[in-house]
């Protein structure tokens, strides 16, 4: 039996998730990308209650490798960005600590 | 009706209220709710509760302990693996402590023994990780630290059931080379002796009560491999054969005395099934109660009274650190746990935080480049605000929505610059005698203190502000940046953070108490880029990064209580670079950065949160 359901679905805040949730089936969120535009990936415990919040919410289902993809795909960018972020005259430490390490690659649960 | 009918029965009148009682004291008390327009009374009923998970998850561990003072010792982790961990939960979290002198699973403990006089004994030792590959005798005794190396067990048994104190101890059943045994030990806090032997030969059982009054209940009996749920009585002297319980069970746990026992978990041999169920035995029989929320096997489970303990860790049926807390009682608890708050307008991560969970503030930050955008939080949505005299990220602040401030941070440049937040407009206060980013941060406009930082390096500068310019002070300890900070101007807290740029965070945490800093309890997960809330006696730090280790984007939470850090539930993603404002139990986590772009995603943190089991008195 599978662990967790993963699926996409746009985080609406408030509300999206509650503390009752929380208690009720794992949950967590990843940042993605699908091409086109940033997407909010999940992963899910895999009960009846997990099920149905993804449901509602209408995830659009993921296998564990199309979301781990879509995770990598926000990595690369992120690892672009990184690089591309420098201030004239800064030392790499110095850039360290003013916008952190350059970004891993994010296994997903 | 209900009221001249009460008073003609009882002789008392039934107290009218405007609105519910909400604390214990309500006890079995009738009364009127003039909101609900209902006649009600506070029960007592038994429920299981989330609680936070263990540091490492594991199982076949052991422990002792009420369930605001446990420890957990010992086990099997992932792999196999035999385990010399230990762990104290406080009733909110865990924390690590120290590890017992030889690994091991499969052990017994002491049901009935405290966080400061634990014993544990038995079990299977390494080398190998099959069951019974290298079974042991060995005794170790706990002081609430540190454990010490005790006299052998006079029988070698695994898997066997233990209860009593760590001077008046028992060992029942258990295994030896996979075989059940019907032996029976006493320690008296220096040597064992063997008794006489239980009635049932059987491993994987839960002891529970006293050496003189105690109760030895289910396990597995060989041949045929069965779990009859056997229950029998030791006076501390003979084993008398008592009622079985109603789901017979090896590898279960539980608790109390030999009079108001219980016992939970666990798994049925036929048919092979992982138990939720938990019964309690009033001396005479047992009756089942209530349902652990995740059924699971090879728990570690202990009680101090009936009416209250843990169910921790265990296989369900893969290895979990989940923490579960009983509770008989009129008051019943909803466990902690974060949920999602309402979005900011602005993306962005590094900001300044600052006010409660329903009168939040969120500043400045990096967008990528740097923000000058404020918006207010109301506990659903934020509104945009003015804006900051100077834009910048990497900046601290604190204080409430209404006398708020902000210092340091990057815009073009490290920055020195002060300013202060009345509710409506920013106004620029006095310079830091040090410009510098990522400071700690405590206290509000009128009374400020900022300590450590960066600036070209951690740093341990420490400066307080007057409401108009800053004073340098006494230095902290560790030079670092970007830790969980909190509190006020004369009671503050410093913790974690980053000690070099990229390489190492650290654990360590800081008391200021007006005068002097003075190092506390270490955190338990090395990190910076935390998001802090609360003050010195109760804050909690979450997600960040450990630069040095494997993990990034943590989601882990933590909390103090002024004595020691423990954990809470986790984020629902991992985050750092987030920033956090309100209390320890009502904390806000704003924005931040999980790889890909600065999020505007806002979390929510409500601590375990007690109230009164109410029953609505109908005529039927």
């Amino acid at each position: 039996m599978a662990l967790f359901l993963y699926g996409v679905a746009a985080n609406t805040g408030k509300g999206f998730f509650t503390a009752e949730d929380r208690r009720n089936f794992f949950l967590r969120g990843y940042t993605g990308h699908d091409g086109s535009n940033y997407v909010d990936v999940w992963a899910i415990g895999a009960n009846e209650r997990g099920a149905c919040w993804l449901a509602d919410r209408n995830a659009i289902k993921k296998t564990e490798s199309e979301a781990q993809a879509l995770v990598k795909a926000s990595d690369d960018l992120a690892r672009t960005a990184w690089d591309n972020d420098n201030v004239s005259g800064e030392s790499a430490d110095e850039k360290i600590a003013r916008i952190g390490a350059k970004p891993g690659f994010i296994t997903i649960v | 009706m209900y009221h001249e009918t009460y008073k003609n029965l009882r002789g008392k009148r039934i107290k009218f209220f405007t609105s519910d009682l909400d604390n214990t004291e309500g006890e079995g008390q009738i009364f009127y709710s003039d909101t609900d327009s209902e006649y009600k009374v506070a029960v007592i009923s038994g429920a299981w509760s989330a609680g936070s998970n263990l540091v490492n998850n594991r199982k076949n561990g052991s422990g002792f302990g009420p369930s605001t003072a446990a420890v957990f010792a010992g086990g099997q982790a992932a792999g196999g693996g035999k385990e010399v961990k230990t762990e104290e939960y406080n009733g909110f979290g865990w924390t690590t402590s120290g590890d017992m002198n030889t690994a091991r699973t499969q052990l017994g403990g002491i049901t009935a023994g405290s966080q400061t006089a634990g014993l544990i004994f038995g079990g299977n030792v390494p080398p190998g990780s099959a069951p019974h590959a290298n079974e042991s005798n060995a005794t170790e005794e706990y002081d609430g630290t540190s454990w010490t190396s005790g006299n052998n067990m006079a029988t070698t048994v695994t898997s066997m059931g233990g209860s009593g104190t760590q001077t008046a101890a028992f060992s029942a059943g258990g295994s030896e080379g996979g075989t059940p045994k019907n032996n029976s030990q006493e320690y008296n806090g220096t040597n064992w002796s063997n008794g006489n032997n239980i009635n049932t030969a059987r491993q994987a059982l839960v002891g529970t009560g006293t050496q003189t009054a105690g109760l030895a209940v289910g396990g597995e009996v060989a041949s045929p491999s069965s779990s009859p749920g056997a229950t029998e009585e030791y006076d501390g002297t003979n084993w008398t054969a008592g009622t079985a319980s109603n789901t017979g069970r090896h590898s279960l746990s539980g608790g109390g005395t030999q009079t108001a026992g219980i016992i939970f978990a666990g798994t049925t041999v036929s048919p092979d099934a992982v138990r939720d169920e938990t019964e309690q035995y009033d001396g005479t029989s047992w009756t089942e109660v209530a349902d652990l929320a995740t059924a699971r096997t090879n728990v570690g489970g202990y009680n101090g009274p009936s009416s209250s303990g843990i169910c921790v860790a265990g296989g369900a049926p893969s290895l979990t650190g989940a923490t579960e807390e009983w509770n008989l009682s009129a008051a019943t608890v909803t466990a902690a746990a974060w949920a999602s708050g309402g979005a900011l307008n602005t993306a962005r991560s590094n900001g300044m935080g600052a006010g409660t969970q329903t009168a939040g503030l969120m500043a400045g930050g990096r967008k990528p480049a740097a923000a000058n955008e404020s918006e207010e939080y109301n506990g659903t949505s934020w509104t945009e605000g003015n804006n900051l005299n100077t834009a910048r990220y990497n900046t601290s602040a604190r204080g409430p929505q209404t006398a708020a401030i902000g210092f340091g941070g990057y815009s073009t440049q490290v920055e020195d610059a002060t300013e202060e937040y009345d509710g409506t407009n920013w106004t620029n206060g006095g310079d830091l005698n040090t410009a510098r980013t990522f400071i700690g941060a405590a206290g509000d406009s009128t009374a400020a203190l900022g300590f450590g930082g960066y600036a070209s390096g951690a740093v341990t500068n420490v400066e307080s502000y007057d409401g108009s310019s800053w004073t340098n002070g006494t230095a902290i300890g560790t030079a670092r940046y970007s830790g969980c900070y909190g509190g006020t101007q004369t009671a503050a807290i410093f913790a974690g953070g980053i000690i070099s740029t990229g390489t190492n965070s650290v654990t360590n945490s800081e008391e200021w108490n007006g005068s002097a800093w003075a190092e506390g309890n270490d955190m338990i997960t090395k990190r910076g880029q935390m998001g802090p809330a609360g003050n010195q006696t109760d804050i909690i730090g979450w997600g960040g990064i450990d630069p040095g280790g494997p993990t990034r984007y943590i989601a882990v939470t933590e909390g103090y209580d002024g004595t020691s850090w423990s954990t809470r539930p986790s984020l629902s993603a991992g985050r750092e670079r987030n920033t956090g404002s309100g209390t320890g139990t009502l904390g806000l986590a704003m924005g931040g950065s999980a790889s890909g772009p600065d999020i505007n995603t806002v979390e929510e943190f409500t601590g375990d949160t007690p109230a009164l089991n109410l029953k609505t008195i109908t005529d039927s």
